[in-house]
């Protein structure tokens, strides 16, 4: 079992972070909420409404973005393509107004255009030409590409999953700022990630999942002095040392 | 980044003002739609004679289902090994009802498409559920069926004996029953459909399309109801399938069920590898070459199989993106050494 009993609140304008060692289960938890997997037992609530159950599409429309671990970007679009898709959920321009090119339709597309540019400039990548190729970014750029995408479909809830995954210092304390800029208008935040610097500067709370289990809930600094927590790191190859120990990741890969 | 003043801007994407560059979002240049749509009306007066002319309409018409084909496969990353089947029901349906009921021939016409159409959206339900080569599979067989119908169903369609005995296309009095007219009327279609093609393709319901084609995941994450692009761009293709099969019907005079066998559907899937996927031009272009090279290899039946399969291997290891693309991308790279020398 993936997951097992997990009961998790997410409060509204927070961000929160859901930490565990390898296999913990972290993102089977995405793909829960976003319904790429099933769920055996339980429900999930977003904003009170019901969501477990509904297909993916509608869990957007619901108000739900996401990044993914392994980038999935829309390799044969343009940059701009590719978070206007983002914007497909909230906008409804038909067949037949498509292939007629009909002017509510041209309206539409240059509004969805516009909010396009305006994601991209919001995760940093306003200087990239938006009618490059999605596949011809830098993998730290194609991360902030999946963020404006999911930004684009104006969220309540953005799921972030291992977003610093393969960045670079600078560029973790920057997706760091963005992360905050993002809740500050109002998005809330559900983040999973291994790089502990990140999960302590940006989030109000953690969550410590190990083995699909949840073991610990709190501030970052509660979360950091938590035994358990401690113990589930450094795993039973290595004796638990005494005092104030932060929970290092262990360096393995994903 | 502050909010223009006494609005809200709360959410994340309405922040700041955007410069949309012209050329940002895509879309077929008009200038090379008017040159081709000039090129089109001026070729009859290049071709000598109505053999030419009648393998013109004939490029006519088969660009016609491979825009429907390409739109599918190249943008929609599914795949048809049966298309010539919707072809097949277009040309039937106008054939059977100008034969028989002695129906207007423009609603035989459009009574293929819809027919086309409908069949794909039955079959589409179940059939697009499948994945890769099990979908091809799928789409293989429903060819066969409809073939076999088309043979064996002889109280509605005479089987192997064919129809000829419906009325021609006219228009204001005037029929259509020479090359010329046919030509015209298959070019205006060719184009229209070009256009539209291009205009779906860029379009939400086009990205919504392509963006099934690489991240289904990421796809219905962001909003879209895969089932359903994935369905609305197989009828589309079973449409202009239907159109173009009625087209053909008008043109040839007569149908038969072996011009619509898996034969077709392979030179059919030549043509829009060979042409390109994602591209509309591409589309066209394969039409035609692969036209050209049907009729070339006509007295040689027996090696028709054997060119078309090697000319599909050839294609998919060395150009896979086909000879549009690839031969433009070749340009590109002989222009781009040639400026790289001079410059030193």
């Amino acid at each position: 079992m993936a997951v097992d009993s997990l009961s998790l609140q997410v409060s509204a304008g927070q961000i929160k972070a859901l930490i565990g060692p390898n296999g913990a289960g972290k993102t089977t938890v995405f793909n829960l909420v976003t319904a790429i997997h099933s769920l055996d037992s339980g429900q999930i609530l977003v904003s009170g409404a019901r969501v477990s159950g509904l297909p993916s599409h509608r869990i957007a429309a619901l108000g739900v973005a996401r990044t993914f671990q392994n980038v999935e970007l829309f390799t044969n679009m343009s940059v701009l393509e590719n978070v206007m898709v983002g914007a497909h959920v909230r906008t409804g321009a038909g067949l037949a107004s498509a292939s007629l090119r009909l002017p509510g339709m041209l309206r539409e597309e240059i509004g969805m255009a516009e909010k396009a540019l305006r994601c991209l400039r919001l995760v940093g990548l306003g200087e990239v030409p938006p009618e490059q190729d999605a596949r011809s970014l830098a993998f730290g750029q194609q991360r902030l590409l999946e963020v404006a995408r999911g930004l684009a479909a104006d969220p309540k809830l953005l799921l972030l999953d291992e977003p610093a995954a393969g960045l670079s210092t600078a560029e973790t304390a920057r997706l760091a700022e963005l992360v905050k800029r993002i809740r500050d208008l109002g998005v809330t935040v559900l983040l999973v990630d291994h790089d502990m610097d990140l999960v302590m500067r940006v989030s109000d709370e953690v969550v410590v999942l190990d083995h699909g289990v949840k073991i610990a809930e709190g501030t970052p600094r509660e979360v950091q002095r938590d035994a358990r927590v401690i113990a589930a790191y450094l795993g039973e190859s290595e004796p638990a040392q005494g005092g104030d120990d932060c929970p290092q990741p262990t360096g393995e890969g994903n | 980044m502050s909010a223009p003043g006494g609005k809200q801007a709360s959410r994340a994407s309405d922040q700041g003002p955007p410069a949309l560059r012209p050329g940002a979002l895509p879309r077929m240049r008009p200038a090379w739609f008017t040159l081709a749509a000039m090129a089109v009306a001026a070729l009859p007066l290049v071709l000598r004679g109505d053999y030419a002319l009648h393998l013109a309409v004939a490029i006519g018409i088969n660009a016609i289902v491979v825009l429907g084909l390409n739109l599918l496969m190249g943008y929609a990353g599914q795949v048809s090994l049966g298309q010539a089947a919707f072809v097949g029901i277009g040309a039937y349906a106008s054939a059977i009802l100008g034969s028989k009921l002695d129906l207007s021939p423009w609603l035989g016409l459009l009574t293929g498409v819809g027919l086309s159409a409908v069949v794909a959206a039955m079959v589409g339900v179940p059939m697009l559920r499948l994945r890769g080569h099990y979908l091809a599979m799928g789409t293989l067989g429903f060819g066969m069926i409809v073939h076999i119908v088309m043979v064996q169903w002889e109280g509605l369609t005479t089987g192997t004996t064919g129809i000829s005995s419906f009325a021609p296309l006219s228009i204001a009095g005037v029929k259509l029953d020479s090359e010329i007219r046919m030509y015209y009327l298959v070019a205006a279609t060719c184009l229209v459909g070009l256009a539209m093609a291009s205009n779906i393709i860029n379009s939400r319901v086009g990205r919504a399309m392509r963006a099934v084609h690489t991240s289904e995941a990421a796809a219905s994450t962001s909003g879209v109801d895969i089932s359903r692009y994935k369905l609305q761009v197989f009828v589309i293709s079973a449409g202009l399938a239907g159109l173009a099969g009625g087209l053909y019907a008008h043109h040839a005079g007569y149908v038969n069920p072996d011009s619509f066998g898996f034969g077709y559907s392979i030179q059919l899937l030549v043509m829009v590898v060979l042409g390109g996927m994602a591209s509309v031009w591409g589309a066209v272009f394969g039409a035609g070459a692969v036209s050209l090279l049907a009729e070339y290899l006509r007295a040689r039946q027996e090696l028709s199989p054997v060119i078309f399969g090697l000319v599909l291997m050839a294609v998919m290891v060395f150009l896979p993106d086909g000879l549009w693309r690839g031969g433009s991308d070749l340009v590109a790279r002989i222009l781009g050494r040639r400026a790289q020398a001079e410059g030193g």
